[in-house]
């Protein structure tokens, strides 16, 4: 009789692989049983990973994401007994993967969507990051806030997806630009906004720990044509992720 | 800057309650339906956001049970006290009036397999599941309860059946035991046996929740049927006539309606809900009147 461990490491590997054969033996069962726990595992996975990718879901189809998402589970099974935790490798694993190279923007969607489920999991009630005075008014970000830079145009992309508008998604250009994009989480979910160089510049140097003075210089380095207040007035200070109050 | 209040602690009551999911978090926080109370996957408010917020304030208005999936207590690889320690978390926010995981396993060599996956019932097994109990008791300090688990498969090496199995961890560990009765049913009808037979062994154990649900039927390639409990349609009539038995061994107990697929409107699940309870009951007025006679 083998010990439980050799039990659970034959499972373990047959409903990993797909081959139960070995594993039925030991226990004693048909394959095709222990197949039905390799189905429950594979949908399980797969709904988690389209909970979290529902854009992607959407760009590529349900039925060749769900072949995708397998190659995923294969190549990176979950570590952790959290499934809202699983996936965070999707964006990378879809940038090497052969069969959606014809996207090569779908790598970009994917990041955008788990810095967006992120923010959606964030605590609302945290601690404000960065704070600063910009000439007698405080600035603090929202504790949920991240930026990313994706390479495509994924927020447009991201957005026609989900609203499910064919038109709309055949008229982005898809020319690769560099687009620094802010997550923040809101009552609901998450919301994401777009922004300029200057502007992402300028969150970028908070979220590092930088000044005020710091901000503004590079926001002005990254944007040399620019008006560097002129942008944060604009994209900034009016944003969702922003809180403003009186200094004094 | 924690300015939560602190949350009174609400026992779970013996009538009918129904467990939560997120299509309904915004339904039951803004309606505050009649329901005695509600129970919810633990892991699914692990990661925060706005799950857990619902949670938050549900339970000011609510008790609330935690049933969790991912605890492994049969497992044999290192104890996840990470997780634990999560569980541990949720808890002492949420107070809830029980918590709850499977006999059962999911994780091996630290892969998280997402399926409560059965255990061959042997001497070897029981001392594994006991371990883990008692480290999982201890952390919480308080004690949980261990559901039976649906079987498509029975190991040749079980040489315990199953409900003697979870006596016997009560017995060794003063873990209650969470009885789901669909469960017996499936696993008795996929393995060919009496699902009555399931209850003697309990009879006087500790018994504090019942949990029902739907179950599919499916065939396989050999043509054999298979129930499968996808937790997906309303209570079959054969589980129904199961739980009467089950509440005239272990007596009025808080019972659960589960649904997880195709989760239908919160009206459905109230509706099923009811049925429990009337079953509930007409146990109490039966047991009023044996004490009567007696």
């Amino acid at each position: 009789m083998p010990a439980l461990r050799d039990y659970q490491r034959a499972f373990g590997a047959a409903l990993l692989s797909g081959d139960t054969a070995i594993a039925a033996a030991m226990i004693g069962a048909s394959p095709e049983r222990l197949s039905i726990h390799r189905n429950t595992m594979l949908t399980a996975l797969a709904n988690a990973l389209a909970l979290t990718y529902p854009a992607v879901e959407a760009l590529v189809g349900p039925e060749f994401f769900a072949q995708t998402a397998r190659a995923f589970i294969q190549a990176e099974p979950p570590r952790a007994a959290l499934l809202s935790l699983y996936g965070g490798g999707f964006a990378d694993f879809l940038a090497g993967y052969a069969p959606v190279g014809a996207l090569p923007y779908l790598s970009d969607v994917a990041r955008l969507e788990w810095a967006v489920d992120r923010a959606a999991h964030a605590a609302n009630d945290g601690s404000p990051l960065a704070d600063i005075d910009l000439g007698g008014t405080r600035l603090t970000l929202v504790p949920s806030l991240s930026l990313i830079e994706t390479r495509y145009p994924a927020e447009p992309i991201w957005r026609a997806a989900l609203g499910a508008d064919g038109d709309a998604l055949s008229r982005i250009d898809t020319t690769p630009i560099t687009a620094p994009l802010a997550i923040w989480r809101t009552d609901d979910g998450a919301s994401v906004s777009a922004l300029g160089a200057a502007a992402g510049a300028f969150l970028t140097e908070l979220l590092a720990g930088g000044d005020a003075e710091a901000a503004i210089n590079a926001a002005a380095s990254a944007d040399p044509e620019g008006d560097p207040i002129a942008a944060i007035t604009r994209e900034v200070l009016p944003a969702g992720f922003v809180r403003l109050s009186s200094s004094n | 800057m924690d300015s939560r209040p602190t949350l009174a602690p609400a026992p779970i009551p013996a009538s009918a309650g129904i467990g939560l999911r997120f299509p309904h978090h915004r339904h039951v926080a803004e309606t505050r339906p009649a329901t005695a109370w509600f129970e919810v996957h633990a892991e699914n408010y692990m990661a925060g956001g706005a799950p857990l917020d619902y949670l938050e304030t549900i339970r000011r208005d609510y008790p609330v049970s935690l049933h969790a999936v991912g605890l492994s207590l049969g497992g044999t690889d290192p104890f996840d006290m990470d997780h634990l320690a999560r569980l541990k978390a949720l808890a002492e926010r949420i107070e809830p009036g029980l918590i709850s995981d499977h006999l059962s396993w999911s994780a091996v060599d630290g892969v998280y397999l997402a399926d409560l996956l059965p255990l061959p019932y042997t001497e070897e097994a029981l001392a594994v599941v006991a371990d883990n109990i008692d480290r999982v008791q201890t952390a919480l300090d308080r004690t949980i309860l261990v559901e039976n688990p649906s079987t498509y498969l029975a190991f040749a090496a079980s040489v315990i059946g199953e409900s003697e199995f979870l006596a016997e961890l009560a017995r060794r560990t003063g873990c209650g035991i969470l009885c789901d009765v669909n469960n017996i049913y499936v696993s008795a009808r996929n393995l060919g046996t009496d699902p009555h037979d399931w209850f003697p062994a309990l009879a006087g154990a500790p018994v504090a929740e019942i949990h029902l649900a739907g179950h599919a039927v499916r065939q396989l390639d050999d043509g054999q049927e298979i129930r499968i409990d996808d937790h997906g349609s309303t209570v079959d009539p054969a589980v129904w006539a199961l739980y009467a038995h089950a509440l005239g061994i272990f007596g009025p107990v808080p019972t659960l309606i589960e649904w997880d697929t195709s989760i239908p409107d919160f009206a459905v699940l109230e509706d099923e809900a009811a049925q429990a309870q009337s079953m509930l009951d007409c146990q109490r007025v039966t047991e009023a009147g044996s004490a009567r006679a007696a």
